[in-house]
């Protein structure tokens, strides 16, 4: 049941996405949520799903997978798109009930939310399924090291990610062992309301954190014991290395931008803004 | 009263592709009253098995069950199966979490209904029985030693006063001293309140010196089940599938095989001991 959770899941699989250097996966991502908010046509728009669904296609991930991806956050996707819908102020009234109203650009306002945010957590779900924790965490710790002299402990953080992204399994498996042994101490977490449903996980919470705190210990111990000492002149086993494929992949990005601009500039001047 | 388990099979992650097969075509009964070893290797089923006879899990097929309880119907009272059949996990102190280690015990019967009155009674009936005295009561369970927090933990499984009691390595990660004491408080369970026990465990020795049948699972089957003479008289069967007959019984097979003549099924340090004193006695006399 909990083994269901997928939260930044990795596919591991052979594909031209997979390959790339996390670095350059990261900015990536980074340029395309940029470049979604700037696509508000239909023709920008289109765009934007065209790159998506090749990167997609590229990458060998089911394309319903990726469109899971968005489920978590449907809630606030359909909550941003009616607060839209309804309280965009304009001149053309499609609809009105009371103090409901539903204005052509409040519509507008609300296929452009539900769409980019749709597109935002597709994008960015895509890094984490073809990106490895471990490479994920070397790309940022890389992509940030440059700040470093101003004081950014970056090694440290992405050592923090990596830690915590290596104990989610961990604290998963752990929690079900706990929920097991309560229920057969007779604990009931199903029925009751909700107040009486959060008590009833007070036996599963204390002894998870306990046992996470032991294992911070534990794993603090050890890391001491092998002369951990942060980041200061720790090189990497693996080198990232930007290769043939990657100039690739940044010629198209960099087209992609182009034609996100060009789309743009060309709608705002047939709008005549 | 008894446990009954007809062909149930269980598999893990079904129709995904970590699908994978726990139990396979598992029958047994056990009578009121046994003590019963449940031995295999890592990853062989036993954890699936113990989890199925207090309803954690149901089977895909087949039937379990305890004390007229149909396990596989879903209209049986879960709580009431729960109360009958404890289990005590693997590292069972990781579930400690109250304040004192009264409240930690008075947890199962609470959540089974029982009044304060006889939630206290019960626990002092239960406390020297797992070898704790009172004083313990107002502590915090999180400041006793290993040894003790175990204790505290089989006791929170016992005061819901369950007629079997199911006991995943009880003395996994204890020294020596901490190992037999708990061994010889569930022998002395046994022994007093007439309940019926599985112990799982990998040493061969902690099975061979306290229950009195053997239950081997093996590749998720019934491999054997049988008393412990039996199982263990057929070493090298138990060799074919990587567990192995106590260390005493080889030393004595060991020595039968040079042709000193010894009985056949000693399984006991202090049988070994008995038997070799017999031998050395009988050779004085010749």
């Amino acid at each position: 049941m909990l083994k269901d959770i997928t939260l930044g899941q990795f596919f591991p699989l052979d594909s031209p996405i997979h390959k790339l250097d996390p670095r350059l996966k990261i900015m990536f991502t980074l340029a395309f949520i940029v470049l979604v908010f700037f696509a508000d046509s239909i023709p920008g728009y289109l765009a934007v799903m065209l790159f998506l669904g090749i990167t997609v296609k590229l990458s060998k991930i089911k394309f319903r997978i990726v469109l899971k991806s968005a489920k978590p956050l449907l809630f606030i996707i359909i909550f941003t798109s009616i607060i839209n819908l309804f309280f965009t102020g304009g001149e053309n009234v499609v609809f009105q009930w009371k103090f409901l109203k539903i204005t052509e650009t409040g519509i507008v306002n609300a296929v452009n939310m539900a769409l980019r945010l749709l597109f935002l957590v597709m994008g960015s779900s895509l890094l984490t399924y073809t990106t490895s924790p471990i490479m994920l965490t070397d790309g940022i710790e890389r992509l940030l090291s440059p700040f470093a002299k101003i004081g950014l402990p970056a090694h440290e953080l992405a050592m923090m990610m990596t830690i915590a992204l290596r104990f989610i399994p961990t604290l998963l498996e752990e929690t079900e062992k706990i929920i097991m042994a309560q229920k057969a101490r007779g604990a009931d977490f199903e029925s009751g309301n909700i107040f009486k449903k959060a008590k009833a996980l007070i036996p599963v919470l204390v002894p998870l954190f306990i046992s996470s705190f032991r294992r911070a210990d534990e794993l603090a111990t050890a890391m001491e014991c092998r002369c951990y000492r942060g980041g200061k002149n720790r090189t990497s086993m693996k080198q990232l290395k930007i290769c043939g494929i990657d100039w690739v992949a940044l010629a198209v990005m960099i087209v992609f931008t182009a034609c996100i601009v060009l789309i743009d500039i060309f709608n705002l001047n047939i709008m005549g803004y | 009263m008894s446990i009954t388990v007809e062909n149930v099979n269980y598999t893990y992650g079904k129709g995904s592709p970590f699908e994978k097969k726990a139990l396979e075509d598992i029958s047994f009964t056990i009578e009121d009253g046994d003590f019963i070893g449940l031995i295999g290797h890592t990853g062989s089923g036993k954890s699936t098995m113990i989890q199925l006879l207090n309803g954690l899990i149901k089977p895909d097929s087949g039937k379990v069950i305890v004390n007229d309880f149909d396990l596989t119907n879903p209209k049986t009272d879960m709580k009431k199966v729960r109360s009958t059949v404890g289990i005590v996990f693997q590292y069972p102190e990781y579930q400690l979490f109250e304040e004192t280690v009264y409240k930690d015990i008075a947890y199962g019967p609470g959540n089974l209904g029982k009044s304060k009155d006889e939630i206290s009674e019960i626990i002092h009936e239960i406390l020297p029985l797992v070898g704790l005295s009172d004083d313990i009561l107002d502590k915090s369970p999180f400041e006793l030693s290993g040894g003790q927090k175990r204790r505290v933990a089989i006791a929170g499984v016992l005061a819901m006063q369950p007629s079997v009691l199911i006991l995943d390595e009880p003395t996994a990660g204890l020294d020596p001293a901490g190992r037999n004491d708990i061994l010889s408080c569930i022998k002395n369970l046994h022994d007093k309140k007439q309940v019926t026990v599985i112990l799982v465990s990998h040493s061969m020795e902690d099975v061979a010196n306290t229950v009195n049948k053997i239950m081997v699972i093996s590749d998720s089957h019934l491999f054997a089940f049988d008393t412990v003479a039996k199982v263990f008289s057929n070493s090298e069967k138990l060799k074919s599938i990587g567990l192995n007959v106590p260390q005493v019984t080889r030393v004595v097979n060991h020595l039968k095989q040079k042709g000193i003549v010894l009985p056949g099924d000693i399984y006991t340090v202090e049988a070994a001991v008995e038997a070799i004193k017999e031998y050395v006695k009988g050779g004085e006399k010749c």
